[in-house]
């Protein structure tokens, strides 16, 4: 996206949520290509649709909703402040540079300085029950079945649910296809978004499955027959 | 008797009564003296070196010192400050679906409550904003508390008094918080930490 460099130099100034008092600003950064949060800043061109907004995170404000299991990196920006936050329940989220939500529930983080507690945020933690997989090449679309051409490329990202509610933080799923010979599967180590590729030159069916955590989801990929393509691209009926 | 002898005696008996009435006299006569001679000499040799690793803390005037031990001892009270008698809890952000008063604290595990403890002395009056106020946990795994830096003109007493400070769950379970003002015992409080 041409526009989003121009973004970030417009609005770099202005970044995080503000504390419960109102005495500083909690910012957010993920801890891993996984977190669907930070896709429009690893995978630009999918950036749209189900992609938190622009504005949020260029503001590093912090997601509404964090997956039981993932991890992140909150600092905490005021006057003098020490940068680093502190859990108030370390059974609920760990502490240190990368938090680790273990708990649901809504858990504060204390932004400190000099061991004084200058603000606080509260934090909703919640467990997945589902995967969410879209195809963000093309329509940033929902997904449970795809139809391919041979030769053809697809992107799908995977995200953790809670209902329609995308959760967000580094949860790193992996991939699997039933057949490597029909579908072939490219994935960055820790990225959540894998590039399918149709291997097979005549009709064929796969099971792309994506699981993260105990929740295993599955996509079924047809190959669509080339002579049907080279017929359609042929113009025949 | 020799001479010293003799200047013994004469000093044993004479400079207790002597004194009193010379001290008046010589002091402010001395001193004019002595400080211009002593302070220009010493003050440029010591400072430096002082500075910048003792740093001197202000000292109250003696005489100032003296007054309030004298108070102190007159009024048979280990310190000058008046006692606590109970404390008033403000809350200054939401209690999370929780209770926090002088009686009770409920809060979730892993909520964060900010809270202005104000102390009130026997005769019901608020105390001094210098009041150190301090709150001690019986089970630190249960309840956390932390001194927080705030102001606010919306809970009694002087909004910069030292008196915020965050109550936060860490674990499920039951203590007590003790609360305390010039070291001495307030209120001792049941604090319940309920599942998130």
């Amino acid at each position: 996206m041409s526009r989003y460099p121009v973004w970030v130099l417009v609005l770099a100034a202005c970044s995080g949520s503000p504390g419960e008092l109102g005495q500083g600003d909690f910012e957010y950064y993920c801890a891993g290509l996984g977190d669907p949060y930070c896709d429009c800043e690893d995978h630009p061109d999918f950036c749209s649709g189900s992609s938190p907004a622009i504005e949020q995170i260029l503001y590093s404000r912090v997601p509404s909703a964090l997956a039981v299991g993932a991890t992140f990196q909150v600092r905490f920006d005021a006057p003098d402040a020490d940068h680093e936050v502190v859990s108030a329940s370390p059974d609920m989220l760990s502490d240190g540079l990368d938090l680790q939500a273990l708990m649901a529930g809504e858990v504060g983080i204390m932004g400190l300085s000099q061991g004084w507690v200058i603000d606080f945020l509260h934090l909703n933690l919640v467990i997945p029950t589902g995967v969410r997989v879209d195809r963000v090449d093309r329509s940033d679309s929902r997904v449970t079945s795809l139809q391919m051409d041979p030769g053809e490329t697809a992107w799908l990202r995977a995200m953790p649910v809670s209902g329609s509610q995308i959760l967000y933080g580094h949860l790193p799923c992996t991939w699997s296809t039933s057949s490597a010979t029909a579908i072939g599967l490219q994935v960055d180590g820790g990225d959540n978004v894998v590039a399918l590729t149709a291997l097979a030159t005549g009709p064929a069916t796969a099971t792309v499955s994506v699981t993260l955590g105990a929740l295993t989801v599955p996509v079924t990929v047809t190959v669509t027959d080339a002579s049907d393509l080279a017929a359609w691209q042929g113009g025949a009926p | 008797m020799t001479r010293s002898h003799a200047y013994q005696a004469l000093r044993s008996t004479l400079w207790p009564t002597l004194w009193p009435t010379l001290r008046p006299t010589l002091r402010p006569t001395l001193r004019p003296t002595l400080r211009p001679t002593l302070r220009p000499t010493l003050r440029p040799t010591l400072r430096p070196t002082l500075r910048p690793t003792l740093r001197p803390t202000p000292r109250p005037p003696l005489g100032l010192v003296a007054g309030l031990v004298l108070l102190s001892m007159g009024s048979g009270c280990s310190g000058c400050e008046p006692r606590v008698d109970h404390f008033r809890i403000c809350t200054v952000s939401s209690v999370q679906g929780g209770v926090v008063t002088p009686d009770e604290i409920r809060i979730r595990q892993g909520a964060v409550v900010a809270v202005k403890l104000i102390p009130f002395d026997k005769e019901g009056k608020l105390m001094e904003e210098t009041t150190m106020v301090s709150a001690y946990v019986g089970h630190a795994g249960i309840l956390g508390v932390s001194q927080l830096d705030y102001q606010t003109e919306a809970c009694q007493g002087a909004a910069d008094a030292p008196w915020y400070f965050v109550f936060f769950g860490i674990a499920t379970g039951e203590t007590t918080l003790t609360l305390h003002a010039n070291g001495s015992d307030g209120a001792q409080i049941p604090v319940i930490v309920t599942a998130p």
